[in-house]
């Protein structure tokens, strides 16, 4: 008896892959808003419309295709009709996108509440499902714990979003608008993606590199400590007490405890193989780490906002993704073959030459520091500069796993063990 | 008296502890049950495990997981019915 994998065990591959080879596609297009962008001011329209191509075009695409994919490792949870949720999310969604891009290029409105209604739809339908499914699961670990928490402040921040959007269309700006704003991205920041990071990191570290697994006293330390300062936030807002240190200060402990305990495994790790995803992975850690502390100055010092987008936003999570695309694509493009019997396909370090994947976290690398030095420096071509490298990056990025995805797409049709043509 | 297979993992990258232990399951029977180390609880082959209707049981106690993997034909069941 042998008891093969069974494709019923993962999404279809189709159903996450499109999500994947999407979101650089969008980062370049956002890469393309800022080449032509005259200034690099937050709310110059080029710039809004480049943040968020960036965050919901490649941050969120991504994780909804590593949230199909990683539900089944991380809980045994499979979305029902995955085909179908991914096919309605993925259309929706880009429609959202595109009509998002074309609002900004015509500056025309009704585009841009087009998206916004469609982006809205897409998220929710997506995130209902995902939340449902975690709901289901009988024994809640840590990490399942970690996701639904994270889900649900993403819906939180995503209703305030909307609150905003709707005050800043009509005109009716109340005394607490600041403050929703502030809840807003903390929810997105510290809710929803660090909370999730966490989560999937707990299951992914020991799993593709060979570390040892989070003690699950840590896993409660960071899970829980995280939640009660995010639900302290809005009342010390909102009741205006006066304790936004204490919350920074708790929040900078607990992520550079994270940051300590996961660079630690990755070191430790017990097979040292040459493997560029470590390199993203760290380099990850080592920006939220540094944006931590960087946000805390912010409290004590005039410090750019731009640059704390790009320590967090590009530095620690689109590095994070990166590291997680090079190692989810060759996954499951190597699930899918050997659960049709084809033993004779390429392991998954073989899917994507090292060499390229080197050469595409160098431009990503160089990126980063020159967006860094240009805004700290505030030269705009030294920003440009960093721009078209950020281009160049995604570029390489979706040439890169599109070779994996090839590997898929020559042998899905092939009958195993050379039964076939 | 049971025979014990031992499938250790803990140095083993996804998805070769999948592979090897999948491989391991053809030798199952009413005498033998596989005794398999990870690092992780592994939530892919617990699904995998329902669905072949093989029965399971996972320890957590000390640092390692270690997962006990048996056919409705084994005979020796007692020796899990003490397990945390």
């Amino acid at each position: 008896m042998f008891v093969g994998l069974s494709l019923d065990q993962a999404p279809p591959y189709k159903a996450p892959i499109k999500f994947f080879l999407i979101a650089p596609i969008f980062a370049i297009i956002a890469g393309i808003f800022a080449l032509f962008s005259n200034s690099y001011e937050i709310h110059n329209p080029n710039i809004i419309a480049t943040i968020h191509l960036v965050t919901i075009g490649f941050i969120v695409m991504t994780i909804i295709g590593a949230l199909q994919q990683m539900l089944p490792v991380i809980a045994g949870a499979i979305i029902p009709k995955a085909n179908r949720v991914s096919n309605i999310t993925y259309t929706i969604l880009t429609l959202g996108l595109i009509s998002f891009t074309v609002g900004f290029i015509l500056y025309e409105k009704i585009y841009l509440f087009f998206a916004a209604t469609l982006l809205l739809i897409g998220l929710l339908y997506f995130t209902t499902i995902a939340l449902f499914q975690l709901f289901k699961v009988k024994n809640k670990s840590y990490i399942v714990i970690g996701m639904i928490l994270s889900l649900l402040f993403f819906i939180i921040a995503f209703l305030i979003g909307i609150h905003l959007i709707i005050a800043n269309a009509t005109g009716n700006i109340s005394a607490l608008h600041y403050s929703f704003g502030l809840l807003h991205y903390n929810y997105i920041f510290f809710g929803f993606l660090f909370l999730l990071v966490v989560s999937i990191s707990i299951q992914v570290v020991p799993m593709f590199w060979v570390a040892n697994a989070y003690k699950k006293q840590e896993q409660a330390i960071i899970i829980f400590i995280s939640t009660v300062l995010l639900v302290f936030y809005p009342i010390n807002l909102f009741i205006d007490l006066g304790l936004d240190i204490v919350y920074k200060i708790g929040f900078n402990l607990i992520i550079l405890y994270f940051v300590y305990l996961t660079i630690q495994k990755l070191r430790n790790r017990k097979r040292k193989l040459q493997d560029i995803t470590v390199n993203f992975y760290m380099t990850s850690l080592i920006f939220l780490a540094f944006g931590s502390l960087y946000w805390l100055s912010m409290s004590f010092f005039t410090l750019h906002t731009n640059l704390f987008g790009i320590i967090l936003g590009l530095g620690f999570i689109i590095s994070l993704m990166n590291g997680m695309m090079y190692k989810i694509i060759p996954f499951l493009t190597w699930f899918h073959l050997n659960a049709k019997g084809l033993f004779d396909i390429p392991s998954m370090r073989e899917m994507i030459p090292i060499k390229n994947m080197k050469l595409q976290y160098n431009f990503h690398l160089f990126s980063i520091i020159n967006f860094i030095i240009g805004f700290g420096l505030g030269i705009n071509l030294i920003i440009k500069l960093a721009v078209v490298l950020f281009i160049i990056s995604n570029i390489l990025l979706f040439i890169n796993i599109y070779k994996a995805v090839q590997i898929y797409l020559k042998n899905q049709y092939r009958e195993p063990f050379g039964m076939g043509k | 008296m049971s025979q014990e297979i031992i499938v250790d993992t803990r140095e083993l990258e996804a998805p070769e502890p999948m592979t090897v232990v999948l491989h391991t399951l053809s030798r199952l029977d009413a005498n033998t049950y596989i005794k398999m180390i990870h690092r992780i609880e592994p939530q892919m082959l617990f699904v995998h495990l329902d669905r072949n209707n093989l029965n399971y049981k996972v320890s957590t106690g000390n640092e390692d997981v270690l997962i006990y993997i048996w056919d409705n034909s084994f005979k020796n069941l007692a020796q899990f019915e003490d397990m945390k």
